[in-house]
């Protein structure tokens, strides 16, 4: 059921197949996933929601025996065709883990570490931290700090440190991986806030195991099982008025 | 039930704390034995001066000098080698059986008695590459003979490297060399000069390699390029201890070169172990 | 401040209270005028402003039901969302009681001999309650609210003696019988009215003391 978005659509995924080995992990999936706006996926452990999410900027290609069928194009791009760079695909594709990951560095050179390396000049990296940091909700907390490690953060400030790092390389798509399954609820507020700011200028994608969470902050739920993609629609009527038995199993704390 | 469990305890600790106490008892015997013997032979002029009157008197400049050349020799070769074939290894060779063919060979060249790692270097270096007895043909044969340990425990340092690390930078549209260049091999280096200073002290030790490939009985001289012969502190050691004309006399002499020995090695870790510590506390920062 | 969103939609969940409120006081307001007027165009104005009330009412359940299945609102957020959600209740039925005293009053003779004096004190005094509630609610001021339950004693004694006068006129004169019966419904009205004002002002003190008070 391809919908029309008001903001058009970023990814489209058509008749997606994954498999690891012999282990047939994610089933035919179809998804239109709207521009600047959240898509959560939720689901149980195991349901394919984060392999899913690892085919929109490719990090499967990391795991041997991991092969995929289908098409996925991202701002009508095919991100699997031949003559597409990983490399580039990733630029465009951010991506925030579970874990907060920051280098062992300073925190100025966490967030200068993407643009350093795509070719920004030493002149420009100060104004460019600092906006990244700024558009991470971060600045505040360590704009006196920002040649102290960034080891030395927070886990929260980690975090939002990890988004702001990613924001410094401008993608269109930042993808989040359980953002806050390692965070106390006020760091998880704040990542949530950060989050909802974030849509004004980005695609988000973001996995979740916290169907509250799911429910808070996006617009668009996907509810997996099992590698099949069990409904997808406006939070909204996902969390009032599902339409798939098993999601409403799901959302209401009966699944099983 | 309770007791016992509680007397099973203290026995097991016991039984570890002896262990750990003989452990460390040893070492003191050893160190007490060398520096007691050893102290009246030191003295500016036997690290400075040639060796005298058959080696029974004067000092052992040119040894140390000698051991001080292989261990840079040797390093030299083997760091950057090892450490590239880790990367290789661990980062970019897919599992296949010509991998682990390489890690097999590894493994048994990390076994091999020392005397036939002398041998290869006499044949491959000294004789075949027409090195001759010299430096450069001891630094070479030293280096294969502690490659596998470099190898191995730059491997260990690499996969010790947190994965999170190289998804986080890939996943920024890095390329997978600038990963391992920026960010896994500062995180692995640490580990890495454990295993050099692992290396280091098996280098200065080792007598049978160069007494094939290079080390002279005898040389009043410093060696004056990468091609001469030289003396090295073990060989000096075993040639005084052995065959020397009068060994009862020159004990103390035996004594200083050993404690020299011991010195020097624990001098180059002790730079490893900050260079170590160096590189911990940046990243640590 | 985090969960800005949230806070937003209690904020908004509020807001829409407010303007309901405002728009059953304005009803209410209206209906007092066509009471004297029987100004038909005015009452036809009380039924149109009617459906925009049941349009709120259904706005501010969407929205309470969405904040109750997205945000998992706690404690005193709990408490306001499902009083708003009474609140819309209340209000609905008091734009309701307005419109039917209007439809009422469109039906009486425009002269009339009956004592409208009490019914339009009882009138003001609602519409005093409802101001009052409304100010009560966004200041959240549980005294005040209290105190404008006390009012509605005042509401009920009115009702109760003007209804006794008017059946002993009726007795006394039957050609009023008819316009006097409506006004018994008007009465019947305003002292409903009053009770569901007081039911908003237990829900207010519900939300900032969190005790079920019978205010009634």
């Amino acid at each position: 059921m391809p919908e029309i978005y008001d903001n058009g659509t970023e990814i489209e995924v058509k008749n997606l197949n994954l498999w690891y080995g012999d282990n047939h992990a994610l089933h035919d999936i179809s998804i239109d996933i709207p521009k600047n706006s959240v898509t959560a996926f939720i689901g149980p452990s195991g349901c394919g929601k984060s392999t899913f999410l690892r085919c929109f900027n490719r990090m499967n290609d990391l795991i041997p025996n991991c092969r995929i069928e289908g098409h996925v194009s991202i701002d009508q791009e095919d991100i699997y065709a031949k003559e597409t760079d990983v490399v580039d695909l990733r630029k465009r594709v951010g991506m925030v883990f579970q874990k907060p990951n920051p280098f062992p560095m300073s925190i100025f050179d966490n967030i200068a570490y993407g643009p350093k390396i795509h070719g920004m000049g030493k002149k420009e990296m100060p104004r460019i931290v600092e906006h990244a940091l700024k558009s991470g909700a971060l600045w505040e907390e360590t704009s006196d700090r920002l040649d102290t490690s960034a080891l030395d953060l927070s886990g929260g400030q980690q975090q939002r440190l990890c988004i702001a790092r990613t924001l410094a390389v401008k993608p269109e798509v930042i993808l989040f991986d359980e953002p806050c399954s390692a965070l106390d609820p006020i760091s998880t507020g704040k990542i949530e806030d950060l989050i909802m700011e974030l849509k004004k200028d980005y695609t988000i994608v973001i996995v979740t195991h916290n169907m509250q969470q799911a429910a808070r902050i996006s617009d668009y739920t996907a509810f997996f099982l099992l590698g099949d993609l069990i409904e997808f629609g406006k939070t909204n009527q996902i969390f009032e008025n599902p339409q798939q038995k098993e999601t409403e199993d799901y959302i209401t704390g009966r699944f099983g | 039930m309770y007791s016992n469990a509680k007397i099973n305890e203290k026995i097991a600790f016991g039984l570890l704390k002896i262990a750990t106490g003989m452990v460390v008892a040893f070492v003191l015997v050893i160190l007490y034995y060398i520096i007691s013997n050893g102290y009246s032979a030191i003295s500016l002029d036997f690290i400075t001066e040639m060796p005298r009157n058959r080696m029974t008197e004067g000092g052992i400049y040119p040894a140390i000098m000698g051991t001080t050349y292989l261990i840079i020799g040797s390093m030299a070769v083997a760091l950057p080698l090892g450490m590239l074939s880790a990367i290789y290894l661990t980062e970019y060779a897919k599992p296949s059986k010509t991998t682990w063919a390489i890690e097999m060979a590894i493994s048994n060249l990390a076994g091999t008695p020392s005397v036939v790692f002398g041998l290869f270097g006499l044949a491959m270096f000294v004789k075949y590459l027409g090195f001759g007895p010299s430096i450069l043909s001891a630094s070479l044969t030293l280096a294969l003979l502690i490659l596998p340990v470099i190898i191995r425990a730059s491997q260990e340092a690499l996969l010790t490297v947190p994965k999170e690390y190289r998804e986080a930078s890939l996943a920024l549209g890095v390329t997978k060399w600038e990963t391992i260049r920026r960010v896994v091999l500062p995180a692995a280096i640490p580990g890495m000069i454990t295993g050099a200073i692992l290396s280091i002290g098996r280098v200065a030790g080792e007598t049978a390699p160069i007494l094939l490939t290079g080390a002279a009985y005898f040389l009043p001289r410093l060696p004056d390029s990468i091609y001469s012969e030289f003396m090295a502190l073990p060989y000096h050691l075993y040639v005084l201890a052995t065959s020397g004309t009068s060994i009862a006399q020159t004990r103390p002499i035996q004594y200083g070169t050993a404690l020299i020995l011991l010195i020097i090695v624990l001098c180059v870790n002790l730079v490893a172990v900050t260079l170590r510590t160096h590189y911990r506390n940046k990243l640590k920062r | 401040m985090t969960r800005d969103q949230f806070q937003q939609s209690l904020d908004t969940l509020k807001e829409f209270v407010i303007e309901m409120g405002e728009l059953s006081h304005n009803a209410l307001a209206s209906s007092k005028e066509v009471l004297i007027t029987k100004d038909t165009e005015l009452a036809e104005n009380i039924f149109e402003g009617d459906q925009k009330i049941d349009e709120y009412e259904l706005k501010i359940q969407k929205c309470a039901t969405q904040l109750i299945a997205r945000q998992n609102p706690t404690a005193g957020d709990m408490r306001l969302v499902i009083s708003c959600f009474k609140i819309a209740i209340d209000l609905e039925r008091m734009s309701d009681l307005a419109v039917d005293i209007a439809n009422v009053a469109k039906c009486m003779e425009k002269e009339s001999t009956e004592p409208l004096d009490n019914i339009m004190k009882m009138a003001e005094i609602c519409d005093e309650m409802l101001q009052q509630t409304i100010k009560a609610f966004e200041t959240m001021d549980s005294e005040l609210a209290k105190s404008i339950s006390l009012k509605d004693d005042d509401v009920d004694r009115l009702f109760y003696g003007t209804q006794n006068k008017l059946i002993e006129m009726m007795i006394k004169d039957k050609t009023i019988i008819s316009n006097a019966s409506h006004l018994l419904l008007v009465l019947r009205y305003l002292e409903r009215f009053g009770d569901h004002a007081c039911n908003i002002c237990e829900s207010i003190v519900y939300i900032s003391e969190s005790q079920r008070v019978n205010l009634n």
